[in-house]
């Protein structure tokens, strides 16, 4: 087979299409397989690019702003943060339904994108799905610390206690636990099976005696066997059948925490769909803005092109618009209701004390990601850099909007009152990206960040069928 | 003859004299059909040197197998004869290797493997393998976690230490709905994971293929066919000429 001539479309048929619809290829550079493994492998094996490190190193200091803060949280009580009787959560919940909401995009980037057989998710969905483990080990440590005598944290679970006391099955606390614990095992345990062929290729081209035994203790002696494959690829189609139920679920579970209340503004049944749109808002964001970085600090825009990035805005302005429908839907239901107290909520959030959180939150969800319907905008990298950190940004507003706002006036007057983060409130927030960051750029270094073999997969080249038009192409090449 | 009270060194030599044979029959697994422990013929053979386990009592036939087995591969590693496992070869396309094991599957062979980069797709279909029932032990594990839920919320909820919540069913299928979804897909997602290695009898570290001089190409670029020498059709020169047919490269014999 020629390595010479690079393959400009996916498939010689596919080639009419493509040159209808105006498509990009999907892999850029040379795309036959070794130069994908060398591109990738490359990566781990060489040494990393000086900023690597620079970078590692402040992200750790970051982590270690996390880590004091949890010490003195843990070390003198919830009384540190801003929190009082009335807003009695507010940056930590903000926080825990924030992370959880960025980790979703990367198990449908893996999950419910390959259900629906979009070849271009094979570049993205090792770093994707990295980012929902990374992201979900930050939520974690919000329903832990937030308990405040952490060292109780058993008690969540429903296992037999010296009181012979179970906890509340009918309450959205303790399915919480159930809905997290399960996504972060699935999401580990998907991402891993994944890991298990590019670990081997790892293996196979390790440069120290070291990382050939590291790699291939991890790889569980992976050797490409076609018997290994069928049930590998069985069991990555069950994943990904698990995993896009899960996602769905997990999320509306943790919507539930609100809507399940009578708190005015969090009992609405548009939360569950609301919350996932939201998420998958947000996580498409944060991997927009994970990957402009990546792809140009470890050379891989043949790999993860303008057209991948273009798709991820496509998803960006969708949910951003589901979400700006949510937003409005609630302000005609709770106005339709004739409900009081509901029809307060939302005019407190519009003209109150937080007004400056509910506009912000405003520009940035609905006004700021709508200009992705311009496809030069979608197409251009400092465009979309910027969108997707105010999409972020958003995002955590509207998580403190509804939070804070709901809870600082609700149904009685005399318990009205006006929250403010302390400095710790901030400082484990701030913190919490250091943990990510951290962890994010340890993984770019150490294990393979795009999907190696599900890239070589989807070239044209790894067609068994029908490829003799191709292959007489290349002979007359 | 030889008998087992015979003192192990005379049983060396002799098992070095007939190590081919005993090569085979052994790793057939042929039962040992010797008596457990030390049976002596009379009173006197008490006295004589008999077969001893390290722990001083008479040896068992299991220990007696082991032993032998011991032996047997310090014979071989010292003689440096190998045992083949497999002839191998490569391509360098998936349409190649498709084809080839197309052929092979319509030439009667069973006990061949292909080795790919990536799963190239149909070709468990062109090796004629059976489907994978890794989807019925993943059901098993969902109705197991959904079992498990269920009695879970039972016990804890309706069985142990109701709690009287706004008066509340204690059991409400409806407000357990949660727990019980996230259970089965941990359940399942968890036998997925295992089914996947024992199925596939991961992790397994060393395996003969690997030691194919081009072999980590396996994981990069090149499709690898193996075919196994207990194949009943295994034939040296014939299944050479068949992998060089259809144009396989680097074909090698591999052994354990």
């Amino acid at each position: 087979m020629s390595a010479t001539a690079p393959l400009q479309v996916e498939h010689p048929r596919l080639s009419e299409r493509a040159a209808l619809l105006d498509e990009a290829p999907l892999v850029q550079q040379k795309d036959d397989f070794r130069s994908i493994t060398d591109k990738v492998t490359g990566i781990v094996l060489n040494k990393a690019p000086s900023g690597w490190f620079i970078l590692l190193c402040l992200a750790i200091s970051i982590l270690l702003i996390l880590g004091g803060s949890l010490v003195h949280l843990v070390g003198t009580g919830i009384g540190i943060w801003g929190l009082n009787t009335t807003v009695n959560w507010a940056w930590d919940i903000t926080g825990f339904v924030f992370w959880v909401g960025i980790g979703h995009a990367g198990t449908l980037i893996s999950a419910i994108l390959f259900l629906f057989r979009q070849k271009w998710r094979t570049s993205i969905n090792r770093a994707a799905e990295a980012m929902t483990i990374f992201a979900v080990a930050c939520a974690a440590i919000y329903p832990v610390a937030h308990l405040g005598r952490i060292w109780f944290a058993h008690w969540l679970f429903p296992i037999p206690n010296q009181m012979s006391i179970w906890p509340n099955f009918k309450s959205p606390l303790l399915w919480d636990v159930f809905a997290v614990s399960t996504y972060a095992t699935v999401s580990a345990l998907f991402w891993f099976v994944g890991l298990i062929p590019d670990i081997a290729t790892l293996r196979d081209r390790a440069t120290t005696r070291t990382k050939q035994i590291v790699f291939g203790i991890l790889c569980l002696g992976w050797r490409g066997s076609h018997r290994h494959w069928l049930h590998y690829e069985k069991a990555y189609l069950l994943f990904a059948g698990l995993s896009t139920p899960l996602v769905l679920s997990v999320h509306t579970i943790v919507s539930f925490d609100f809507a399940v209340s009578i708190v005015p503004g969090w009992h609405t049944t548009i939360f569950p769909p609301y919350f996932v749109a939201g998420a998958i808002f947000s996580g498409f964001a944060m991997v927009v803005t994970l990957m402009v970085f990546a792809r140009k600090a470890f050379g891989l825009e043949g790999l993860i092109t303008i057209r991948h990035l273009e798709n991820m805005n496509k998803v960006i302005v969708a949910t951003g618009t589901m979400v700006g429908y949510a937003y409005a839907m609630e302000l005609f239901i709770a106005w339709y209701s004739g409900n009081e107290y509901e029809r307060f909520a939302f005019a407190n959030r519009i003209l109150g004390p937080y007004a400056w959180a509910y506009w912000t939150m405003v520009s940035c969800n609905v006004i700021f990601p709508q200009l992705f319907w311009f496809k030069k905008v979608r197409t251009s990298i400092p465009a979309m850099f910027i969108i997707s950190i105010l999409v972020n940004i958003g995002m955590w507003f509207e998580r403190f909007v509804i939070i804070v706002t709901s809870l600082h006036r609700d149904f009685l007057p005399s318990s009205w009152t006006y929250f403010r983060p302390t400095i710790w409130d901030i400082s484990t927030f701030f913190g919490s990206f250091g943990l990510f960051f951290t962890l994010f750029l340890l993984f770019v270094r150490y294990l393979p960040m795009v999907a190696i073999s599900e890239v070589k997969g989807i070239t044209a080249a790894a067609d068994p069928h029908g490829s003799h038009k191709h292959e007489e192409a290349h002979h007359a090449a | 003859m030889q008998r087992d009270s015979d003192p192990p060194s005379q049983k060396r030599s002799e098992e070095a004299a007939s190590a081919e044979e005993a090569t085979e029959s052994a790793r057939a697994g042929a039962a040992d059909s010797k008596p457990q422990g030390f049976v002596p013929a009379d009173e006197a053979e008490y006295d004589k040197p008999h077969e001893e386990g390290p722990h001083g009592k008479a040896l068992l036939a299991s220990e007696r197998q082991v032993e032998r087995r011991h032996e047997q591969d310090a014979v071989i590693e010292a003689s440096g004869e190998r045992i083949p496992y497999a002839l191998m070869g490569y391509f360098t396309t998936p349409v190649d290797i498709y084809h080839a094991c197309e052929a092979l599957r319509d030439a009667g062979y069973s006990r061949f493997d292909a080795h790919t980069p990536f799963p190239v797709h149909g070709l468990e279909k062109a090796m004629g393998l059976k489907p994978s029932p890794l989807p019925w032990l993943v059901l098993m594990g969902g109705v197991t976690g959904l079992v498990s839920a269920v009695l879970l919320a039972w016990y804890t909820q309706l069985y142990d230490y109701p709690l009287i919540i706004s008066g509340k069913p204690s059991f409400s299928y409806q407000a357990f709905i949660p727990i019980f979804f996230e259970l089965t897909v941990l359940f399942s997602a968890l036998t997925c994971f295992f089914g996947l290695f024992v199925l596939g009898r991961l992790p397994s570290f060393f395996h003969p293929t690997m030691t194919h001089p081009s072999f980590p190409r396996a994981t990069d670029d090149a499709f690898f066919i193996s075919v196994e020498v207990t194949d009943p059709k295994y034939d040296a020169t014939e299944t050479r000429n068949l992998l060089q047919r259809v144009g396989a490269q680097g074909i090698r014999e591999v052994s354990s």
